[in-house]
C-alpha cells in the first residue's frame, strides 16, 4: 500500500498508481476549469473589440478593460496556486528553465528591436508581439525540456 | 547521475506510475530520474531511500566524473 501522496500526506489504502491518477485528474481538472473561465473574457474581446485591439489609440470602456484585467489577475494567480499544489520538483524546474529561456529571447529581441526602431530600419517595437513572442518561446521551451 | 532505480522498482513489480504515487510525484518524473535526466532533490532522494529502505548512496551514484565543487 501506498505511503504518501502528492501533498507527502500519508494516504493508507490507495495504491500508488491511484494515488497518481488522481493528481493528475486534480491538475486537468484545474487546467480545464482555467480555460473554462477564460473563455468568455477571450469570447468578449474576440467578438466587441478584435478589429481594434492592434489600433494603440483606441480606448475600450472602462468597466470592460478592468473586469479583464481582473479576471486575468484571479486566473493567473489562482491557476498558478492551485497548481503549484499539484505539479512534482521535475515540472517546477522543466517550467523554471522555460521562463529562464523566454526572458532571454525577451532581453535579446526588445533591446535590438527598439535599436533598430531608433535608426529607423523597423516599426516601432509591439507590446502585443513581444507577449505573444514570450509565451510561443515559453512553450516551446516547455515543450523541448519535456520531450527531450 | 547514475542510479539503480529501474531495476529496484523492477524488484518489486512496480510500474513507475505506482513508485510515482508512493512518492508523490508524477510518473513523467520517476522516468526523468531513471534515465538520468533530472537528479532529485535532497527530500525526495531521502524519500526514495525510505521507500526501498536503503542508504541514497546504495541508490545513486556520484560516478566521480569531476564533478565535484574545485577552488
Amino acid at each position: 500500500m501506498a505511503e504518501m501522496g502528492a501533498s507527502g500526506v500519508s494516504e493508507p489504502g490507495l495504491s500508488g498508481e491511484a494515488i497518481e491518477r488522481g493528481r493528475r485528474r486534480r491538475k486537468l481538472t484545474i487546467l480545464a476549469l482555467i480555460f473554462v473561465l477564460a473563455f468568455p473574457a477571450g469570447f468578449v474581446v474576440g467578438f466587441t473589440e478584435a478589429e481594434e485591439l492592434l489600433i494603440s489609440e483606441d480606448r475600450w470602456p472602462p468597466a470592460l478593460a478592468l473586469g479583464l484585467s481582473f479576471a486575468y489577475l484571479g486566473l493567473v494567480l489562482g491557476g498558478a496556486l492551485a497548481l503549484s499544489r499539484q505539479v512534482d520538483e521535475v515540472e517546477r524546474m522543466i517550467t523554471y528553465k522555460a521562463v529562464n529561456v523566454a526572458a532571454g529571447a525577451y532581453a535579446i529581441v526588445y533591446p535590438v528591436w527598439f535599436l533598430w526602431w531608433k535608426g529607423g530600419f523597423v516599426t516601432e517595437p509591439m507590446h502585443l508581439a513581444l507577449y505573444a513572442g514570450f509565451l510561443i518561446v515559453f512553450a516551446l521551451a516547455s515543450l523541448f525540456y519535456r520531450f527531450r | 547521475m547514475k542510479n539503480r532505480l529501474r531495476v529496484l522498482r523492477a524488484e518489486r513489480g512496480w510500474s513507475q506510475a505506482e513508485l510515482g504515487g508512493r512518492l508523490g510525484v508524477s510518473r513523467q518524473a520517476v522516468n526523468a530520474i531513471e534515465t538520468g535526466k533530472h537528479d532529485p532533490s535532497l527530500p525526495l532522494a531521502f524519500r526514495l531511500a525510505r521507500l526501498f529502505g536503503l542508504a541514497i548512496e546504495e541508490i545513486f551514484e556520484d560516478g566521480g566524473n569531476g564533478s565535484e565543487w574545485r577552488v
